[in-house]
């Protein structure tokens, strides 16, 4: 089935957040659409179900504003298209780093609500990990468009679980909401001072989220005689202002950035830095680890993973058990990778303020207890695997965008995500297999998504670089990309059109790859009448008053196939015109109804997953009835994708095709009048009904 | 003064005797032999009317010798009503063009004027956008113009410009054209063929729509009819009627629907196979497609 069929994925990491390198995230959070702000929100949303909150103090005399923030709200912004709901007048993240390694950071934000949608975003956050580290201090203002001034202090900010989801997780954050107290004109500030240890020396600064900025800016205080170096993403490279060993980023007047549908994630359009920093060469302590290259940050993960794929008799036994009538390489792959799908995901995060949330735990634990997170999945597929003889290294990858890891900055903070890749010889051929230039042919799987098969790979991490974790011999790479063949639908259709309008239809789906994913999430999510309800609503979709008499799902997880038979009959399908005309669409189930791509202007680039489907409808005319008219042939060739449809009549039967293929990639805006003529010439294809004619 | 639950959470019985049912206070008055009610405290019931969560409920008239229960009244469709007229020209390669306007009255207008009184102009403008486009996908819509949104007594209001690209479908020498614009692109209500729980209407409404078409240069009609009215007595009723101009150049298509006609808004699940019915039929006949044919060879 089509895009009609596909539901979200359900995304499990067990690595620390790919932002924040000191264990120190606090920003406003008015990040609209933006990834890492839904989550944000979700979570506080969820966390503040569980806390009540006191009712908001009435401003007195002693509640005034800073004169930052005083300052700040004095900013003139340029008008703003109406729909955007506030602007950031100053978002300003200040690091100081001792030779010991303490981290102090003072971060500013202030914000202008425009609109009263914009009243969300009078909010500010800030994560800690207790262990290392702790919120010193954390206050709020709102300054109402009359001048006066209502403050936040300790009262009105909550302390809540960063991921309410985990097992455990002991990052947590403290939050303040002002959105009952603020309206359009209004100015929302909030400071805070935190302290950490780092377990890096490099940090990371996203200039703005969706909001425009008028000034934001990130500052680095070294000890005398230390050193840093930046790299830029999505902007031209933006040089520190230095004042002894004092750096300052800084963008100003960032415009909004629009929403649009298939666009590349904010991460990916938002200017953003990432900063190392160097001690002295005569320091006497490193306040944490710095990475030069991709290797170095193989070796340190290496040292941290290695010594935890360890077997003991116990798990080694199972592993041969469970390849014992394996004939192949692939066939001992597919055993144990089925099986560790097949532990339980668990996520419990200690220790982050000291990098554990980079280290897999036991392999021999995982097993013992038969749950784990990401890492300790991998880590336990890869212990097995040595158990029969096959290399796997560790690999880390960010899941949810194919496009975030950036070669320029050899950092573990990239990462959200941990699978693996498996030594392979020249007779394992599945096109989730990628050459390394050091460690040769390796197969890359997820053991943690349990819907994506041995030989797949997920969507969302196709096409993505990811760091192969072999010590000195790791790299950067790109994972594989599966062709859109290996992930099409094939779907013939069986139909027999009566006089009156009715058919009778079945419906034969066979799926391969990623659409097979697609329809096993559904099945595997939902209860027997559930999925039979599912499938009833997307044949009444096209087939008003549908009654489905069979449903019959066949879920091949083995080899990556699903399979769907459906039959189905509907009494008023074709309409007929006054006993002479009979009209009807001949794609009876997924027509094409909805146009993603409408605007006539694009900002940002439109970026496509990789898909193909191919339909046969064999429709049986009534007879007493010829073919008065049929829609023209459509035939389109673009380098982003290939369309065609064709019709013929012959001994009473009308054979319709239609077959779509979208290669995966980033269209640039250059391109988007093409790419929005292309679906928009797909939908007017499949809406495009025969006319039959009585004789 | 006049107790009353809250439907939209709790069937109430006088039975259950315990205030923490009766959160709503209306007031009833007695007008000869009757009692009317009115809820002063909520600024878009329409006069006569309470909101929709305390009608057809059994209201506790307090008073201190004698409290009485009393059921108070469901308004009836024609209190509720969606109209909705659209003056649009249709061109050759099927983009539909014109001028809509959509009144809300009775209950739908206060559902529309507590979903929007909150929000800022521009972000009621999106909420229309959406509620066109997600049934229209290639809708293009300008010249918003959305008035009474805070009035108790005016009928909440939409009009606005539309251009529909690929709103009908051109073959060869022909164009198909649904009549029913404002239901194109609505899926059918109950999609699936069984169900558990009953069937709950919030309020009985009704739908009248007015739909004229100017037909591209051209173009006739060709073996044109219309669907078939339906009438479930007491229950529900659709009106549909299809004409042309006598130069043959506009089409006119009229609409009427109401629903919950004897204020029974309730059905066990024992019916769904009934209602189903009558809503697929509805929704078959409101995608009847007519079709046109380049006059020249029209029959």
């Amino acid at each position: 089935m089509t895009e009609t069929m596909h539901l979200s994925t359900e995304r499990r990491n067990g690595l620390p957040s790919a932002r924040g390198g000191s264990g120190v995230e606090a920003r406003l959070i008015p990040t609209l659409g933006s990834r890492r702000s839904i989550t944000t929100l979700l979570l506080l949303t969820l966390a503040l179900g569980l806390v009540a909150f006191k009712p908001g103090r009435v401003a007195h005399a002693g509640d005034d504003a800073p004169s930052w923030l005083r300052q700040a709200a004095a900013s003139q912004a340029p008008s703003y298209d109406k729909n955007v709901p506030a602007v950031v007048l100053l978002d300003e993240e200040s690091v100081r780093v001792e030779e010991d390694g303490r981290v102090t950071t003072i971060e500013r934000g202030a914000m202008r609500i425009l609109t009263r949608e914009g009243r969300g975003y009078a909010a500010a956050a800030t994560t800690y990990t207790p262990d290392t580290g702790k919120v010193r201090e954390m206050r709020a203002w709102v300054i109402r468009p009359s001048g006066q001034v209502k403050k936040f202090g300790k009262d009105e900010i909550v302390d809540v679980a960063v991921a309410p989801n985990d097992v455990y997780d002991e990052a947590r954050r403290k939050v303040v909401f002002a959105e009952d107290d603020v309206e359009p004109g209004a100015v929302f500030g909030y400071e805070s001072i935190s302290e950490d240890r780092s377990v890096f020396t490099q940090f990371e600064w996203l200039f703005q989220t969706r909001l425009p900025s008028l000034v934001s800016r990130f500052i680095l205080s070294l000890p005398e005689g230390w050193r840093a170096e930046s790299v830029t993403f999505n902007h031209a490279k933006i040089e520190p202002v230095v004042n002894g060993a004092m750096y300052l980023w800084e963008l100003r007047d960032l415009p909004f950035i629009t929403e649009e549908p298939a666009s590349p994630a904010v991460t990916n359009i938002a200017p953003r830095v990432a900063v190392s920093f160097f001690p002295a060469p005569t320091a006497k302590t490193v306040p944490g680890r710095s990475f030069d290259n991709w290797t170095a940050v193989s070796r340190w993960l290496a040292e941290l993973s290695d010594g935890q794929a360890v077997l003991d008799d116990a798990l080694a036994s199972k592993a041969r058990q469970l390849t014992a009538n394996a004939k192949t390489e692939y066939e001992r792959i597919q055993a144990i990778g089925r099986y560790v799908q097949a532990v339980n995901y668990v996520s419990i995060q200690t220790g982050i303020g000291r990098g554990g949330g980079y280290r897999p735990h036991s392999a021999i634990e995982v097993f013992t207890k038969s749950y784990g997170d990401c890492k300790d999945k991998a880590n336990l597929m890869r212990a097995m695997l040595k158990a029969v003889n096959i290399p796997a290294y560790l690999v880390s990858i960010y899941s949810g965008d194919p496009m975030y890891v950036r070669e320029e900055w050899p950092s573990p903070q990239q990462f959200n995500h941990c699978i693996i890749a498996v030594k392979v010889s020249d007779e394992t051929e599945v096109p989730t297999v990628v050459k390394h230039p050091a460690l040769g042919r390796l197969m890359i799987f997820d053991p943690t998504d349990d819907n994506t098969p041995v030989g797949d790979l997920p969507g969302d991490e196709q096409g993505s670089l990811a760091l192969i974790v072999a010590g000195d011999q790791g790299s950067l790479l790109r994972m594989p990309v599966t062709p859109p063949e290996a992930n099409r639908l094939e779907r013939q259709s069986e139909v027999m059109l009566g006089p009156d309008g009715s058919i009778s239809a079945t419906v034969r789906d066979r799926a391969l790859g990623q659409s097979a994913v697609a329809l096993r999430r559904v099945f595997r999510r939902l209860a027997r009448p559930d999925f039979v309800k599912f499938i009833e609503r997307w044949v009444t979709s096209g087939a008003t008053g549908a009654n489905v008499s069979k449903v019959e799902p066949a879920d091949n997880a083995a080899d990556g196939r699903f399979s769907l038979d459906v039959e189905f009959t509907a009494a008023r399908y074709g309409q007929l015109m006054q006993g002479r005309l009979l009209v009807f669409k001949p794609a009876v189930v997924s027509r094409r109804e909805f146009l993603f791509l409408t605007d006539a202007t694009r900002e940002h680039p439109v970026v496509l997953g990789p898909h193909a489907y191919a339909e046969t409808v064999r429709i049986k005319l009534p007879d007493g009835f010829a073919v008065d008219e049929l829609p023209d042939p459509a035939k389109l060739d673009t380098p982003f994708g290939t369309y065609s449809t064709s019709y013929e009549v012959k001994d009473g039967r009308l054979t319709f095709t239609r077959s779509l293929l979208v290669r995966g990639g980033t269209i640039p805006v250059a391109q988007y009048a093409s790419v929005r003529s292309f679906f928009e010439k797909i939908r007017a294809a499949e809406q495009a009904p025969v006319l039959l004619a009585r004789k | 003064m006049t107790m009353l639950a809250d439907r939209s959470d709790i069937f109430f019985s006088p039975g259950f005797t315990n205030t923490v049912f009766l959160r709503a206070s209306n007031v009833a008055v007695r007008v000869g032999t009757e009692w009317r009610f009115f809820d002063p405290a909520t600024t878009y019931a329409p006069y006569g009317m309470l909101r929709w969560q305390e009608e057809g409920q059994e209201a506790l008239i307090t008073d201190p010798k004698e409290s009485v229960f009393v059921n108070t009244p469901m308004s009836p469709p024609e209190k509720s009503i969606e109209k909705r007229t659209a003056t649009l020209r249709l061109s050759d390669d099927g983009t539909l063009e014109g001028e809509v306007r959509i009144e809300y009255s009775g209950h739908l207008g206060l559902d529309r004027k507590e979903i929007n009184d909150d929000d800022s102009p521009s972000q009621r403008e999106d909420n229309l956008r959406e509620m066109i486009k997600d049934r229209m996908s290639t809708a293009e819509i300008s010249q918003i113009k959305i008035e009474n949104v805070a009035d108790p007594v005016k009928p909440f209001t939409y009009s606005f410009h539309i251009r529909v690209p690929g709103y009908a479908q051109r073959t060869g020498k022909r164009l198909f054209l649904q009549p029913a614009f404002f239901q194109k692109g609505v899926g059918p209500l109950f999609p699936t063929s069984e169900r558990k729980q009953p069937i709950y209407f919030h309020y009985p409404w009704s739908e009248t729509d007015v739909v004229t078409i100017d037909l591209p240069e051209g173009f006739a009609l060709d073996n044109a009819d219309q669907p078939a009215e339906f009438n479930v007595p007491n229950v529900g009723a659709y009106l549909p009627k299809i004409g042309v101009t006598k130069d043959g150049r506009t089409l006119e298509y009229k609409r009427s629907f109401r629903f919950c006609a004897n204020g029974v808004i309730y059905f066990d699940a024992n019916v769904y196979p009934n209602l189903k019915r009558i809503f697929d039929t509805l929704h078959e006949r409101d995608n009847h497609t007519l079709t046109l044919k380049q006059a020249a060879a029209a029959q």
